[in-house]
């Protein structure tokens, strides 16, 4: 467990010199996945500590979401290691992955459009009363607290999901990951359907969460989100880890290069 | 999706922005309306029909239904269907038979014996379907041809009669009548219907019936386990079952292996008419009491006019027919709009509102 004397804020931006003091949050190694012949993900290395940031950068087809859905239980790795606190951990099911605090925004949204927004923003988590009866008025409660904290447009947290628009969609998988996630929150492309005001409001939230000393990993293809709000940047092409970077030592013109031809500009200049 | 699309999502007059919720809401509305102006009409034009001895009669054979079409409804809210109800029903009802003449058994054992055995029966179609994952349809496919034989080969073909059986307590409680006449079959279906209504509208299991068929990997994403609700649903639609068995046997004092043949199909009658969402994820056990309570109307008010007991499938598989369309037609209204548009050749400024009607795309397995 965590000793309360290790403030969370003291790694905001965690430089590599803290690094051997603690173990972070989450650490990977070696971590591969193979669908049939495509494989999505290969030795993939990472750690992400509290109170920070990271962007994922790639094309599409490059594994990000696989990623994604290794740390939040819902596809296992073929191979690799993932520790939490230093501790070796199989995320063996969603339910593990939100046990250990981790939520999740899937790039599927995974909403029930049948169901409405508090239903869908407790969905699995539904809190009760006697041990069985689903306390309505709480879910209420809570979700519209959270909705308005996010400031999105809803009519109501008991309209259907089937009823909104993508982008309200988005907002709602949005805020029941802000709702459940106590110690890491994971975003797939969490801005992708949502107008800039909206995304705006995303980014000072990620950056809200961070300084409660959360990790938070985020996807986007948007760059100046990406330069805005990620303490680290790293990039994935065809399955493999490229890049792992500071942001502060990342170039827009590098990330574009990376992303493009694979290796950074000056390089590719070179060739 | 634009900034102005949220924002005009905000501002949007309510109507046009619940379309789903009030399309619900107005379904089981229409729903409603038609059961009380079946109920009015044969008051009005069939002889007797207001008599509280056939409304009791009513009850008493409608309560079967309802109590093998509450399960029914939860298994096709989550996408899931059991073919198996009348065999299983009709097996049951025979090892009821076979528990009081042959092993000695009181009614009140042999009714335990009953339930127990459609709950097994259940557990079993559990395991085919989501141990081994075979599709429920082919399962409980088998299940029905399966406990049929069963039944049949048990009984030789002939049914098992027990009418000097002991412990007759239970034999009031399955037929008898209370309240100046009410049938107790009555009593029972309005407490499985009781409980059923409260169980998928206010409890977390219900929540986990309705993510399980509205979206599963939605639901197996923020870690209900899905494939445990279904098993659970194939286990209470045995063991309900085994209580219509038992109840029958309390009644008749009979097993008959005929018994419950073509049940299954009047059972999933009651449930479509009720309204449930043929792709899943939508559907209430209220509008299954709608849809019991107007499939048993047809049938006692048509006889009472004196239309042929042989029409009555005809009118029930009428009003199949009208629900279903109207369903799938306002589902697909706006395919539907622009196919007579073209029909017509009239092609305007096609108004789409864009909205795939499932993008998650499951099907009843
Ligand atoms: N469930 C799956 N079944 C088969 N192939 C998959 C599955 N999920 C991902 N893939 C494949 O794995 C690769 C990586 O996909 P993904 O992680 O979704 O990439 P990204 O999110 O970076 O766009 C792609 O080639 C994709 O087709
Ligand atoms: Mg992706």
């Amino acid at each position: 467990m965590k000793s309360p004397s290790l403030s969370t804020t003291a790694y905001a931006g965690a430089s590599n010199g803290e690094s051997s003091e603690r173990p972070p949050f989450l650490r990977m190694r070696g971590l591969c996945k193979s669908f049939g012949h495509v494989t999505a993900l290969s030795e993939v290395d990472l750690d992400l500590r509290e109170g920070q940031v990271v962007a994922l950068c790639g094309d599409n087809g490059a594994g990000k979401s696989t990623l994604v859905s290794m740390l939040s239980g819902v596809i296992e790795p073929d191979d690799g290691t993932i520790e939490v606190d230093g501790q070796p951990t199989y995320m063996t099911s969603p339910l593990r992955a939100q046990e250990l605090g981790i939520a999740t925004v899937y790039q599927n949204l995974a909403l029930v459009e049948q169901r409405d927004v508090a239903a869908n923003m407790f969905l699995g988590q539904e809190p009760v009363r006697l041990g069985v009866i689903v306390d309505r008025a709480r879910m209420v409660d809570e979700a519209t607290r959270v909705i308005q904290r996010l400031r999105v447009g809803l009519p109501s947290v008991r309209t259907l999901v089937g009823d909104l628009s993508g982008g309200q969609r988005q907002a709602v998988a949005v805020a029941r990951a802000m709702l459940r996630g106590s110690r890491m929150l994971l975003m797939d492309e969490p801005t992708a359907a949502l107008g800039v005001r909206e995304s705006r409001r995303v980014i000072e939230l990620i950056q809200e969460v961070r300084s409660e000393g959360q990790a938070v990993v985020v996807i986007s293809h948007n760059m100046e989100d990406v330069f805005d709000v990620a303490d680290r940047i790293v990039v994935f092409r065809l399955g493999r880890k490229i890049a792992d970077e500071e942001r502060a030592g990342l170039q827009r013109e590098d990330l574009v290069s990376l992303l493009v031809h694979g290796c950074r500009s000056e390089e590719a200049g070179e060739r | 999706m634009s900034a102005e699309a949220i924002e005009a999502g905000r501002t949007a007059p309510p109507g046009r922005l619940r379309r789903l919720q009030s399309l619900r809401a107005g379904r089981v509305l229409a729903l409603t309306a038609v059961a009380v102006g079946l109920f009015l009409y044969f008051a009005i034009s069939a002889p007797h029909f207001l008599s509280s001895a056939n409304l009791f009669d009513i009850a008493r054979v409608s309560a079967f239904l309802l109590i093998v079409a509450v399960p029914m409804t939860y298994l096709f809210i989550a996408l899931q269907l059991d073919l198996s109800v009348g065999s299983v029903y009709g097996f049951c009802a025979v090892l009821m038979g076979v528990a009081v003449s042959s092993w000695g058994a009181s009614l009140w054992v042999a009714a335990i014996v009953a339930v127990a055995a459609g709950a097994a029966v259940g557990i079993v179609n559990g395991v085919v379907t989501q141990v081994i994952g075979v599709p429920a349809f082919i399962a409980t496919l088998a299940g029905f041809s399966l406990f049929r034989g069963l039944a049949n080969g048990i009984a030789g073909g002939n049914p098992v009669t027990y009418v000097d059986a002991r412990g007759h307590g239970f034999s009031s409680l399955a037929n008898g009548t209370f309240l100046g006449g009410v049938p107790s079959q009555a009593a029972w279906g309005l407490a499985i219907f009781v409980i059923g209504w409260f169980v998928l509208r206010f409890t977390r299991f219900g929540s986990h019936v309705y993510a399980t068929g509205g979206n599963e990997a939605a639901a197996a994403a923020t870690g209900i386990n899905s494939r445990r609700v279904k098993f659970v649903l194939f286990v209470m639609s045995g063991a309900s079952c085994g209580l219509v068995a038992a109840l029958q046997g309390g009644w008749l004092l009979q097993g008959d292996p005929s018994t419950g043949t073509g049940f299954e199909l009047q059972v999933i009658a009651a449930v479509i008419i009720g309204g449930v969402a043929i792709t899943g994820g939508a559907g209430s056990v209220y509008g299954t009491l709608l849809g019991v309570a107007i499939i048993g109307m047809l049938s006692n008010g048509l006889v009472l006019m004196g239309v042929q007991a042989n029409w009555q499938q005809f009118y029930v598989g009428l009003l199949i027919g009208i629900v279903a369309s109207a369903e799938v037609g306002i589902n697909r209204r706006n395919d539907v709009r622009r196919m007579i548009r073209r029909m017509w050749r009239a092609r305007g400024t096609a108004v789409s509102t864009g909205r795939a009607d499932r993008p998650s795309g499951q099907k009843r397995s």
